[in-house]
Order: structure tokens, then C-alpha cells, then sequence
């Protein structure tokens, strides 16, 4: 009980369901909460530029090491991007269909009074050319003082590709920028202790001010999220892993401990060695593993991919923003670069959502405070996503590159128990010693749950 | 001699003695020489964001460790307000006690408002929501870009801890801030050298402003304000400092240096880096050191609280406001709020000042006029005020977390030139951190040890 009590999870249900009841109870009291979802959504805020800029940076920066690594580097980028594509594609479609965010009319103006002008002055249809001219910022510290994504987003590509090309003369600095982002995200860590309080204000300010009916949009886009990530899983993860040869159902099985600790820290980090000494005992060849999977963490977050179109789709419905296509390709490119390298840390979906509402312009990014309340329940089905899409990436990549052994992984497969108990038996591969330098990435995760 | 002339608070006396010369013989002149001592203070204030960022984040990372910064923080938060609760209690009891205003007859209804518009429109009472959202920067870069303290303090608070908890991890960042310190403590060093031509100019331009003549109309309010803020420096700081062991007179001689540049430029502020790291050599744990001064430079403005009330009370009776008790009680209990607000709008005590009326409402904001003229003059004592309002605070609080290294600090109180001097010789002083007290001490430390060195061993 006490460790339930601990667990930010419990907290954050125990706040959204305290607010909900105030907000419907008491509703002059329940909006009158809004400084509390306001406050802890500018706290995530603030962030949003710097952290854009270490992670976008530090990405394309190993990348360029990914490369350098050959032709298991090319065939896992050139995987990642296919699929995390799809996925955001999916998410947008879904969201599109399902349109879980329509009728519930939320005035952006009533989020965030202090941000209207910013959404009205960005509704201004702008040339093509303007456009362009204006992804250039006038000062780079401007960019960032403002808090202009697509500017920094502009800047920390030109960073990461500069940072890239000096190779060994450029470590230094990466190592500084690599570690102000642990430093960033840390804050992160910090500010989602108080997640409870902002989740709570939120609640209770949107039922307070949009009635109890609002709560079932919100549980229209969880139900819409699982079941996409699920049919995500099933249907698109499956037909990968059958052309490589196995069974989704099967493999699902065999990574089941994994899913149960990410479910455990909803971030799938937490799992990483652990996810790499299984596809190697699966049959997929060692240095693939080794490779493909802790990259895949920044790189193949296909949960999150689905996460991100979705919502900023609800957000653009219930504030009844108009989304042109034109727009929605803008949202998928934008979030082709900020979905890669949001880290895989608890938190760190909401900041890239933060990121692609600010970067796109027309849809207010007061809106999330309507998600504040229910990222933490989508966060679950997020990690475990990332966790499967990471598993049969290094199936597919090992397979591709003609080094998986086909024969062992059905077999393994095929009789799961018996292949583990035999390997108990011969002692447990002990995860974190086998690969030293994922164990301080996961030390974090571990400290966190 | 040659020593004297070398030191920079030297240097700095004789720049304000010549600044006021040539206010009094040349006014012109003087007023034209402004821009010294307003781009001096530009000078120093660039600096200030980030050396505030610097300095929290390695003082807390180095602590190590939410919780000590909780209490420390925690500690400075009580200190604070203690001693500027006693600071605007003083101020009333002086403004009442003296009546500076009574006689003036001012009706509010003739005074031209146009000279106070800014500050009455900067003014506006935040409501406490308002305030608190107002600590949370709209973007990090955006808060080191317009310059606001607590929106930095607050960050800085954040990367610290984060920091500290990253442990082995954030070495890597931690040794970067730190270089980054080093730095800016470095560039502030050279910034110094300029501090008495700042003080000259600032000095002449006030002399030549406002005259000895221009005091006289509101000298009774001057007068009693200057005498409020000796009071309380001289009996409730020098009681302060008492109970953490230390005597008072040998601790303004060993901020000499800060208080002249803090009264060549009636900015407190200015005098910030060098406050901090004098108060470090002084034996206080540097982590609590870099947390309470700059958290004071927000908070902790007991000169500034003097005024306050003092200013009040005044503007009350000028314009025959009579004050109840109830009124006078609402009064004290709004400045508690407003003398801390007064950090999150910069341009200090006379916006604060605004702000009150405004809260208070029967206290005519059009008073704040009579102020306009002679608030340059009453600014040197509330900076000096707050100053050393900021040396001792640090002082207590470290003494009441028990970092104060006692015997070093009476040691270095005891023999001040002497101490430093054999510091810089033996090195233990790093010359990186020392700052320009440091470049001071070059001087006279290498005066000294030219003289030993000429003799044979």
C-alpha cells in the first residue's frame, strides 16, 4: 500500500480523480484551479528549446557515428525511418477517424489567457516564402529566448550535421551537450514529481469549466491510443516479424518479463539490457543487438510516434482548430525529426508533444492542458510499444543482414519455458555487466521506479 | 602610498571625492557626466544573470543533495524575513516618531502626476498566482535574455539539484559551469578596474542634479532615513552578527571595498560578485554563500524595507492622510508582500513603493512625486542598507547551519590586509576564484612579498 502510494502513477490517478470530482461538484472552484495545470505546463515549457536542441543535436551527431558503423547502421536507419513513419502516419489517420477530440469545443483562450495573441498572429496565412525565410531565425539566442521550435529545430540540425562532420575533434563538445541533456532531462524527472498537483488542477478545471462530459472525449483518445498501438502490434510489428520468419504472438510471449518492468516504470529504458541479452539468445547476431537496439531507443519510438500525431490531433479537434493537410504533413515532418531522440524517459513524449504544437503554430498549445490529467495512462502502452518495435527491429535488421538464426529462434520460440529454464540453469546472464555502458542509462530508470 | 593608490577602494574614494567637486563647482558638467556611472552599472549588471546561474548551480551540485539546499534555502527564507519585518517596523516607528511629512500640507489633487506615471503603471499589484507563474520563465534563454533574477534563480535552483542527483554523471557539466564561473568572475574582474570612474561620474551627476540646496526642502525626510538605516545597521545587523561571533565594525572594514562601490553607484547590485566571493575567503561554506546572496538580492532588502514604510508614513502626512492603527497594521502587512515582489520588477523600491499605495488605496499615489526628486539621494543609504543586510545574512545563516568557520573568520576580521596578503602568497587562495578584490591583492600581495624578498632569507 505504501509503495502504491509512492508510485507517481497512483498519485497522478488518485489527483485526476479527486479533480474530476471537484470540478464536477464544485465548478467556480474547479476552474478556479487553472493555475495549477497552467503552472506545470510552463514548467515543461521552459524547457522545451534547450532540450530540443541537446537531443536533435546529440541525434544527428551519432547518427553520423551510426553511419560510420556501415551497412547494419544504413539498414537500421533506413527500418527505423519506415516505421516510425507508419506509425506517426497510423496515429494521424486514427486520429482523423476516430476524431476523439471533436465536440468538445474548448476555448484556447480560456487555457492560457496569456498566450491568445501568439495563436491569432500565427493563424495568418503565410507564403511559401515566408515561411521558409522564417524557419531562418534573425539571432540564434533569439531563437531560443523566444522559444521558436521550428528556428531552434533549424539551428540544431545545422548544429548536429556540423558536429557530425568534425568527428573526433567535435567529441568534446558532444560529451558537454550530451551531458547537459541527462542534465535537462533530469529537471524533467524533477518537475513530473509534481504531476499530481498539475493533473489535478487540469481535471478539475476541465470538468469544472467543460462539464463531466469532457472526461469522455479524454477516454476516447486512451481507448483510441491502446488499440491502435495494439493493432499497431498485432497487424504491422506481425507482418514484420512473419516476413522475417516468426510469430508475433510467440515472441510476445518470449519478451514478456520485459514488457512486465516496462509496464512496471512506463519507460521502456528501463528494460533495455535486459531486451538486449534476449534477441541475442534469440539467434539475432550479437553485434546487430548491440547496435540496433540501444539506437533504437532514440530512434524507433514507434509508441511515441503513434502518441504524437494522435494527440495533436485531439488538441487541434477540441479547440476546434482547423488542420489543413497541408499542416498535418508539417506535423509529420516536424515530428520525424523531434519524435527521434525524445528519449525514452518517463516524460519525455509530453515534452515532444509540447515541441510540435509550439513548432506547427495554429493549434494552441494550451491544449495540453487538457492532456496533462491522462499522458501517464497512455504513457504504458507508449513504452511497451517502443519495447516490441525495438525487439523486432533487431529480429528484422539481423535477418536482413542474413545473420539470424532462423532454426534457434523458432525453436527458442517454440518452447519458451524449457529454453529458459535450461538457462537459469547455466546462469543467468547478468544484463548490465554484459554491456557496461548501458548500465548507467538504465541506473536512472531503475532509481526512478 | 604607492599601495594605497593601487588599491581599488582607493581608488574609488577618490573618485567619488573628485565626482563630488566637480558637481559642486561645475553642476553642468556634472549632470553631463551621467553616463559614466549609468554605463558602469550596465557594465556590472550584464554579468549578473549568469554569474547568478554559475554560482547557484555549482553551490548546490557541490552540496550535493536536495535536501541540505532545502534547508538552507529554507533557513535564508527566515533570516530574510526576520530582518526586513524588523527593517519595516523600524521604518514606521521612525516616520510616526519623527513626522518628516507633518507640516506639508501637499493636496494631492495639485501635484502633476506625469513624472511617476512609469512607475505607477510598472506597479500594478500581482495577485500571488500571478507571481508565483511569474517565477516559471516562459523559456530558459528567455529569462537570461530579459534579465530577471528570480526567473534565473529559479532554473538555476533546478539544474542544481538535477545536477547534484546525476552525481558522476554531471562531473563532465558540473567542471563546464564551474570554467564558466571562473570566467565571468574573471570579466568582472576587469569590469572592476572601471568602478571609480563609474563612482566619479555617478557622484558628480547627483552633486550637480540635485546640489546641497535641493536636500533642504525635504531634508527632515532624508535625514530621518538615514538615521533609520544607521540604526538599523549599526544595531540590529551589528546584534546579528554578535550572535554568530563576529564584531561589527571589523566586518564593514573588511567590505570596505563593497560599500564604497555600493555608494559610488547607489546600486547594490553592482557590488553582487564581489559581496559573494568576500564572504566566501571570510570562512562561510560557499554553497550557502552562493544560495543566501543572490536569493537575498531578491528577498532580503531591508534597506529598501525602511524605506518603504518610512516613505509611506511620509506621503501621509504630506497630504494630511490620517492613518489609524487598522490602516497603518494593512499598511505593514502589504509591504511584507511588496518589498519581496519588488525583485520580479526590476527598477526596485520606488515601483515597490507605487505598488503599496496602489494596494493600500487611501494613500495618495500622486505622492510619490515629492519622492521623484530626492530618491537618487535616499537610494545610497538603502543600497548600503541592503548590502550589508546581505554580508550578514550570510554570515548567520551559515553560522546557523554550523559551516562558519569561526576561528578563520575572526582570524581574517582580526588582521584583514594581512591575512589576504599571506593567502595570495601561499597560494591557497585560487587566483581563478579570486575576483578583483584579487587583482587588489595582486598588487599589494606581490607589494609585500618584494619587500621580504629583498631581504636575504
Amino acid at each position: 500500500m505504501k509503495r502504491l502510494l509512492h508510485s507517481l502513477y497512483a498519485q497522478v490517478l488518485l489527483a485526476v480523480v479527486v479533480g474530476a470530482i471537484l470540478g464536477h461538484v464544485n465548478p467556480a472552484l474547479g476552474t478556479a484551479m487553472r493555475p495549477l495545470g497552467e503552472g506545470f505546463i510552463k514548467l515543461v515549457k521552459m524547457l522545451i528549446a534547450p532540450i530540443v536542441f541537446t537531443t536533435v543535436v546529440t541525434g544527428i551527431a551519432k547518427m553520423g557515428d551510426l553511419r560510420k558503423v556501415g551497412r547494419v547502421g544504413l539498414k537500421a536507419l533506413v527500418y527505423f525511418e519506415v516505421l516510425t513513419t507508419l506509425a506517426l502516419a497510423i496515429g494521424l489517420f486514427v486520429g482523423k477517424v476516430v476524431a476523439p477530440g471533436s465536440g468538445m469545443n474548448v476555448n484556447p483562450a480560456a487555457l492560457d489567457t496569456t498566450a491568445i495573441a501568439s495563436y491569432t498572429s500565427a493563424g495568418h496565412s503565410m507564403s511559401t516564402a515566408d515561411f521558409l525565410l522564417n524557419i531562418i531565425p534573425k539571432d540564434v539566442v533569439d531563437a531560443f529566448a523566444r522559444g521558436d521550435i521550428l528556428q531552434v529545430l533549424f539551428f540544431s540540425v545545422l548544429c548536429g550535421v556540423a558536429l557530425a562532420a568534425l568527428k573526433a575533434d567535435g567529441t568534446r563538445l558532444l560529451h558537454l551537450i550530451d551531458g547537459f541533456s541527462h542534465v535537462l532531462f533530469r529537471i524533467i524527472a524533477i518537475i513530473m514529481r509534481v504531476a499530481p498537483l498539475g493533473a489535478f488542477g487540469a481535471m478539475a478545471f476541465t470538468v469544472g469549466k467543460y462539464g463531466i462530459a469532457s472526461l469522455l472525449s479524454l477516454g476516447k483518445l486512451i481507448a483510441a491510443f491502446y488499440a491502435t498501438s495494439l493493432l499497431f502490434v498485432i497487424l504491422v510489428l506481425g507482418a514484420v516479424l512473419r516476413w522475417a520468419g516468426l510469430g508475433v504472438f510467440r515472441f510476445l510471449r518470449y519478451i514478456r518479463e520485459e514488457i512486465f518492468i516496462v509496464l512496471g516504470t512506463s519507460s521502456s529504458e528501463s528494460a533495455l539490457p535486459l531486451l538486449m541479452g534476449k534477441m541475442e539468445r534469440l539467434g539475432c547476431s550479437k553485434p546487430v543487438v548491440g547496435l540496433v537496439v540501444p539506437m533504437g531507443y532514440s530512434f524507433n519510438l514507434d509508441g511515441t510516434s503513434i502518441y504524437l500525431t494522435l494527440a495533436t490531433l485531439f488538441i487541434a479537434q477540441a479547440t476546434n482548430t482547423q488542420v489543413s493537410f497541408g499542416q498535418e504533413m508539417e506535423i509529420l515532418a516536424v515530428l520525424l525529426l523531434t519524435s527521434k531522440g525524445a528519449a525514452a524517459v518517463t516524460g519525455g513524449g509530453f515534452i515532444t508533444l509540447a515541441a510540435t504544437l509550439t513548432a506547427v503554430g495554429n493549434i494552441p498549445v494550451a491544449g495540453l492542458t487538457l492532456l496533462i490529467g491522462v499522458d501517464r495512462f497512455m504513457s504504458e502502452a507508449r513504452a511497451i510499444t517502443n519495447l516490441i518495435g525495438n525487439g523486432v527491429a533487431a529480429v528484422v535488421v539481423s535477418k536482413w543482414e542474413g545473420e539470424l538464426d532462423l532454426d534457434h529462434a523458432r525453436a527458442t520460440l517454440a518452447n519458451v519455458t524449457a529454453v529458459e529454464a535450461e538457462e537459469y540453469r547455466a546462469g543467468r546472464v547478468e544484463p548490465t555487466a554484459a554491456v557496461p555502458e548501458l548500465a548507467e542509462a538504465a541506473a536512472p530508470a531503475k532509481e526512478r521506479a | 602610498m604607492r599601495r594605497l593608490t593601487r588599491s581599488l577602494w582607493a581608488q574609488v574614494l577618490a573618485g567619488m571625492v573628485l565626482g563630488a567637486a566637480v558637481g559642486a563647482a561645475r553642476p553642468a558638467l556634472g549632470v553631463a557626466l551621467q553616463p559614466l556611472g549609468d554605463g558602469f552599472i550596465r557594465l556590472v549588471r550584464m554579468l549578473i544573470a549568469p554569474i547568478i546561474f554559475t554560482t547557484v548551480v555549482t553551490g548546490i551540485a557541490k552540496v550535493g543533495g536536495q535536501r541540505k539546499t532545502g534547508r538552507v534555502a529554507w533557513k535564508a527564507i527566515v533570516a530574510f524575513e526576520a530582518l526586513t519585518t524588523v527593517a519595516l517596523a523600524l521604518g514606521v516607528v521612525a516616520g510616526i516618531a519623527f513626522g518628516p511629512g507633518t507640516g506639508m500640507n501637499v493636496d494631492p489633487k495639485r501635484v502633476d502626476v506625469r513624472a511617476i506615471s512609469g512607475y505607477t503603471a510598472a506597479g500594478k499589484a500581482l495577485t500571488a498566482s500571478e507571481f508565483i507563474l511569474g517565477i516559471i520563465p516562459k523559456d530558459v534563454v528567455d529569462a537570461f535574455a530579459k534579465d530577471d533574477v528570480l526567473q534565473v534563480i529559479f532554473f538555476s535552483l533546478l539544474f542544481g539539484i538535477a545536477l547534484a542527483a546525476l552525481r558522476a554523471a554531471g562531473t563532465e557539466v558540473l567542471a563546464f559551469v564551474e570554467d564558466l564561473s571562473a570566467l565571468l568572475f574573471r570579466v568582472m574582474a576587469i569590469v572592476m578596474r572601471a568602478a571609480p570612474i563609474g563612482a566619479f561620474g555617478a557622484v558628480a551627476f547627483t552633486v550637480g542634479k540635485f546640489g546641497p540646496g535641493a536636500l533642504v526642502g525635504l531634508g527632515k525626510l532624508v535625514a530621518v532615513f538615514y538615521l533609520s538605516c544607521g540604526v538599523f545597521v549599526f544595531v540590529v545587523l551589528a546584534a546579528v552578527l554578535r550572535w554568530s561571533g563576529l564584531g561589527f565594525t571589523r566586518f564593514l572594514r573588511y567590505i570596505r571595498q563593497e560599500l564604497l562601490i555600493t555608494l559610488g553607484t547607489s546600486s547594490s547590485e553592482s557590488a553582487l560578485p564581489l559581496l559573494m566571493e568576500k564572504m566566501g575567503r571570510l570562512g562561510c561554506s560557499r554553497p550557502v554563500v552562493g544560495l543566501v546572496v543572490p536569493l537575498g538580492y531578491s528577498f532580503n532588502l531591508t534597506g529598501t524595507a525602511v524605506y518603504l514604510t518610512l516613505a509611506t508614513v511620509f506621503i501621509a502626512q504630506a497630504t494630511n492622510t490620517p492613518i489609524a492603527l487598522a490602516k497603518g497594521l494593512a499598511i505593514f502587512g502589504v509591504l511584507l508582500v511588496t518589498s519581496k515582489t519588488a525583485a520580479a520588477v526590476t527598477g526596485g523600491g520606488f515601483i515597490a513603493l507605487a505598488a503599496t499605495l496602489t494596494a493600500v488605496g487611501n494613500v495618495p499615489l500622486a505622492g510619490l512625486t515629492l519622492l521623484v526628486g530626492i530618491d537618487r539621494v535616499m537610494s545610497e543609504a538603502r543600497a548600503l542598507t541592503n548590502l550589508v543586510g546581505n554580508g550578514v545574512a550570510a554570515v548567520a545563516v551559515s553560522r546557523w547551519e554550523g559551516e562558519l568557520d569561526l576561528s578563520r573568520a575572526r582570524a581574517v576580521l582580526a588582521d584583514v590586509a594581512a591575512v589576504e596578503a599571506e593567502e595570495y602568497a601561499a597560494g591557497t587562495i585560487d587566483p581563478r576564484a579570486v575576483v578583483p578584490s584579487g587583482a587588489e591583492l595582486a598588487g599589494a600581495g606581490g607589494g609585500d612579498a618584494s619587500h621580504t624578498g629583498g631581504r636575504p632569507a
